[in-house]
């Protein structure tokens, strides 16, 4: 039902319930944003007429997409509002925007300095100036940079190994997983070879966009992803992900709002728990668990994994490993909607946003918390200390690798 | 993914039910396309005790069994997984919440296509006086003694229809 559309967000549907603000993370801190339901389907009836009805506090929107997740009528709240900032917003500080949005410049140029240039990073001296000159709040530690991205390790280290598996899928890393993290995409790679399949990279990948579009550069963000498209075209089958984030991105805000063509190729891009799951409840797939493996962890529901509705997945594989004590926390936002929560202005909302969650974090006594997001892995591990992991890693650490290969090479 | 009971939602007695079932310590999902109005809060309950909700989402298509019983369901968020349970119930609301659809001259539910009720004359289904009773207000889905909706006249043994979808007096 809620694909039938009349216009392309279904403006006219809004009855103005205000649902949509009740849920907003943003509106409840900040007193400047007008709300999802002022800031999407109102003004935009201003906007039609007369674009100079644009409000530049459109900027404070988190792009979390729970307006679109509660409306009762289909309205793509949040669509609007990220078409709008696309057309008519400026950046508040091109510099740091561009900086914080090209996540392959700045990550090909740090890695290979990733020695010196973490420590650096984390000194406060640099974060005093970074704060005061390009306005990137002090209070942040950036993500460390890892010296050897994750692309280099694959060619060198796993990609003979790929080929002797006859089923392949693909996997689009991302850039966290290239330039910050890539022991995710390792364990990606260790538990789809424990589930008899080879793991094959797209012949180019480009950062999915979501930090262009989100700071207003939507022509280099169509760039990328008409890359990414043809790459993903080109590989046929599955492409694999193990970010809520780029899957969201590549599946629906391609086409809702850089306007792209993706209808061909959209329901192959999966993310790994999805895929796992269901080729599992098909018998096509069998895990074995080791039996020493104890965790007490508390599974976040990062705010994309709503929208596309596919926490399920994740929370019943990870209910799937014997050692496991597992809460479900409440759908809170964590606040940091990826650049958004580094920049200056918005540290303070970004913080206060993540108090709900941070409290229910302690409360659930956990000492590790999963989610399938990386930004809110960096948010919570700042505002907790405790230790964050995508269910991917845990799945590559819970299973029993030699029991489950022999499983799925008996299939 | 398979559940005890899975809840098509939209009525405002979609969450209430569904806290019921959890407290008889059944796995229930709700589908709920969005917030209810009157009580956002009941939808979030409820997946605060453990039931799947899968809100903003609605159903695709359904599968049925040769003997006639609900045999899947698929939404369409999570396209090809099929969703199972021994028992399904409607619990949609009418026609603002998509419960029900109408044109012109005919009434349906567009989820199971299961069996309504509604006025033969289409030009007698309003009252020009907005203040008196509406006779589009009694259309619904017909049930069984149980409960059970009926297609093409049979009861569906593993669908029951619940609040203000069914047939009846003005709700």
């Amino acid at each position: 039902m809620q694909e039938i559309n009349i216009s392309p967000a279904n403006l006219e549907k809004c009855l103005k319930c205000d649902l949509c603000t009740q849920i907003c993370p943003m509106y409840s801190v900040n007193p400047d944003y007008p709300g999802p339901k002022a800031a999407g389907p109102d003004g935009e009836r201003y906007r039609l007429k007369d674009p100079k009805f644009f409000d530049n506090a459109l900027k404070y929107c988190l792009n979390c997409k729970r307006c679109e997740v509660i409306c009762p009528s289909g309205v793509k709240v949040g669509d609007i509002i990220a078409v709008n900032r696309l057309k008519y917003g400026r950046p508040s500080r091109p510099l740091r925007d561009r900086m914080l949005a090209s996540t392959d410049l700045v990550g090909s140029l740090a890695s290979p300095f990733a020695p010196i240039v973490n420590p650096i990073l984390g000194l406060g001296i640099t974060k005093s100036v970074l704060d005061s000159t390009v306005g990137i709040s002090k209070e942040r530690t950036f993500p460390k940079y890892s010296s050897s991205k994750f692309v280099t390790w694959f060619r060198r280290h796993a990609a003979r190994e790929q080929e002797k598996f006859a089923r392949k899928v693909h996997y689009f890393h991302g850039c966290y997983v290239n330039y910050n993290y890539p022991q995710l995409g390792k364990d990606f790679v260790r538990l789809m070879n424990a589930c008899g399949y080879g793991v094959e990279l797209l012949d180019k990948e480009k950062c999915c966009g979501v930090a262009l579009i989100a700071n207003g550069f939507g022509k280099q963000a169509s760039k990328q992803a008409a890359v990414n498209l043809a790459s993903i075209r080109k590989a046929g089958g599955e492409v694999l992900t193990t970010s809520s984030t780029c899957t969201f991105t590549m599946r629906d805000e391609y086409d809702h709002v850089l306007g792209l063509e993706n209808a061909d190729v959209r329901d192959r891009i999966l993310l790994a728990t999805k895929w796992l799951y269901d080729k599992l409840e098909a018998g096509e797939i069998r895990l074995a668990f080791r039996e020493d493996f104890k965790m007490r962890a508390a599974y976040h529901t990062a705010c994309h994994m709503q929208k596309m509705g596919w926490q399920q997945y994740s929370i019943r594989l990870l209910q799937m490993i014997p050692g496991m004590e597992l809460t479900v926390l409440d759908q809170h936002c964590c606040g940091i909607s990826g650049t958004f929560g580094f920049k200056k202005e918005n540290y303070g909302y970004s913080k206060q946003i993540s108090s709900e969650l941070v409290d229910d974090i302690h409360k659930s006594g956990a000492g590790v918390v999963i989610t399938d997001c990386e930004t809110c892995k960096w948010q919570i591990e700042g505002f907790t200390g405790l230790e964050v992991l995508n269910p991917v890693s845990v799945l590559a650490q819970a299973i029993d690798y030699e029991k489950t290969l022999k499983l799925n090479n008996e299939n | 993914m398979k559940f005890d009971v899975i809840i098509i939602g939209g009525d405002r007695c979609d969450a209430a039910e569904g806290l019921r079932y959890i407290k008889e310590c059944k796995s229930v999902c709700l589908i709920a396309e969005g917030g209810h109005l009157d009580s956002p809060e009941d939808r979030l309950k409820f997946a605060h005790k453990g039931g799947t909700l899968l809100l903003g989402d609605s159903v695709a298509r359904v599968e049925w069994a040769e003997d006639g019983k609900v045999a899947r369901l698929f939404t369409v968020n999570l396209g090809g997984t099929p969703l199972e349970a021994p028992l399904y119930i409607l619990a949609s609301g009418r026609f603002f919440t998509k419960g029900l659809c109408s044109d012109m001259d005919k009434v349906w539910e567009p989820v199971f296509g299961v069996d309504v009720r509604f006025g033969e004359d289409p030009s007698k289904w309003c009252s020009e006086d907005f203040f008196a009773p509406q006779p589009f207000e009694s259309f619904g889905v017909i049930a069984d003694s149980e409960g059970h909706a009926l297609k093409d006249g049979r009861p569906v043994s593993n669908l029951i229809a619940c609040g203000s979808i069914l047939a009846g007096p003005e709700k």
